[in-house]
């Protein structure tokens, strides 16, 4: 059982190295906010799985479950702040379309 | 009686991994942002899901009273990201709208389509004006799209 | 009575958190749900009107709602999955935006929605303008199947008879 736990956080990990280098070549700014919204939500699910590998996972799933609050919020702010400041792209001229 | 639940646990732990796989390689290969934001909101979701289904079960494996605790504990980690990553999805998505990011559409599909909806008699009288306001918008485009064409 | 509910709904949340069973933080945790409840017991519930009966109506209907969209989510992966490992991609899809009316009133009902079709095959909600729905498809099917049966089965939960 722990070696099955084991390549499944291994696997887990692995598998956000695809969405790392979404977040490196990502063209606009809200890619890499949601590359790292879903590297955020699978880090709380890490977590638990961490837990149980160390026997302890009734003191994990606390942070997991503060993770996952917390990466939500983060998400809702940064959405928030580039929607409020500044566009993506630098383009001024898609400002007319807002509200459309 | 162990050993089923440890099966039904590691099936359902790789059987989201799995999932979470298409949501990572989508996340790669899809064309704009829009598409990404499919694989990312929907992967992501389920995957978790039946991560943490798969660990709940494994928890409760040896029964008493913490491990019940814990395993409702994640389960509610379940339900707190099914309930939000929809809504962080929508509003980055949003975001990135107003922002003016150019979708990649089809070539036939340029604008926005209308497909109308239901209309729900004497209950929106005082809604008519913003209703017929939104309206002229999207005809202009429509009329203008079957000109290009 | 909504009071009521709702400091049971939170002390059920606080016992689940805590996990500590003994007198001294129980005690903790009804003092500070009474706390919490008589500061801001007016943010959930906004629609009061309606009767209690009604509510056990709803509550009783949603969870047959929520096996349906799991079931959906479901289909939703499989959908994402064949799509991002099919090596013609570009061909399979049909990116388009489309803008529908839902018939919704309550602004609860607009959030089911709009939970549901970013959930469902395809499909994501891209902004709610009052009552218009502006929803990206990722390919033709998917925009067709958007005017089926979704906001039909959501005013069927949440009608009061």
């Amino acid at each position: 059982m722990e070696i099955a736990l084991m390549v499944a956080g291994i696997c887990l990990f692995l598998m956000m190295i695809p969405i790392m280098c979404r977040i490196i070549i990502g063209p606009t700014a809200i890619d890499r906010i949601v590359a790292v919204n879903v590297i955020g939500t699978k880090t709380a699910v890490l977590l638990i799985i961490i837990g149980a590998l160390f026997d302890n996972v009734s003191m994990f799933v606390d942070f997991a479950i503060a993770y996952a609050a917390l990466n939500f919020l983060g998400s809702l702010a940064a959405s928030r702040y580039f929607n409020r400041t500044r566009p993506a792209y630098g383009k001024r001229s898609s400002m007319e379309v807002k509200g459309s | 009686m162990d050993e089923i639940l440890n099966g039904l646990s590691i099936i359902l732990i790789f059987s989201g991994l799995i999932f979470f796989m298409g949501a990572s390689v989508g996340l790669m290969r899809f064309p704009d942002f829009y598409t990404r934001m499919h694989a990312a909101g929907k992967g992501d979701t389920l995957s978790t899901i039946l991560i943490t289904a798969g660990m709940a079960v494994q928890v409760l494996s040896h029964f008493d009273v913490v491990s019940l605790f814990v395993a409702i504990k994640i389960i509610a980690i379940a339900v707190l990201i099914m309930l939000t990553s929809p809504t962080s999805t929508h509003l980055l998505m949003k975001a990135g709208y107003d922002d003016g990011i150019d979708p990649v559409t089809s070539s036939d599909k340029d604008g926005i389509i209308d497909l109308g909806g239901p209309f729900i008699k004497g209950s929106q009288s005082g809604d008519s004006e913003s209703k017929v306001k939104k309206k002229i918008p999207s005809k202009k485009k429509s009329a203008a799209r079957r000109n290009s064409v | 009575m909504y009071r009521t509910l709702i400091f049971s709904f939170l002390l059920i949340t606080w016992i689940i958190l805590s996990g500590i069973l003994d007198a001294f933080h129980v005690g903790l945790g009804i003092l500070s749900c009474i706390f919490v409840t008589w500061l801001s017991s007016d943010l959930l519930f906004s629609n009061r009107s309606s009767r209690f009966g009604d509510r056990l109506k709803q509550a009783c209907r949603l969870p047959l709602y929520l096996v349906w969209l799991l079931w959906q989510i479901f289909l939703a992966n499989i959908h994402v999955l064949r799509i991002s490992f099919s090596p013609r991609m570009r061909e399979q899809i049909q990116p388009q935006i489309v803008r529908f009316r839902s018939g919704l009133k309550s602004d609860f009902e607009k959030y089911v929605l709009a939970q549901s079709i970013t959930l469902t095959p395809g499909t994501v909600t891209l902004q709610i303008n009052g009552d218009v729905f502006l929803v990206h498809a990722i390919s033709d099917a998917a925009a067709k199947g958007l005017m089926g049966s979704m906001a039909d089965r959501i005013r069927h939960v949440f009608s009061t008879d």
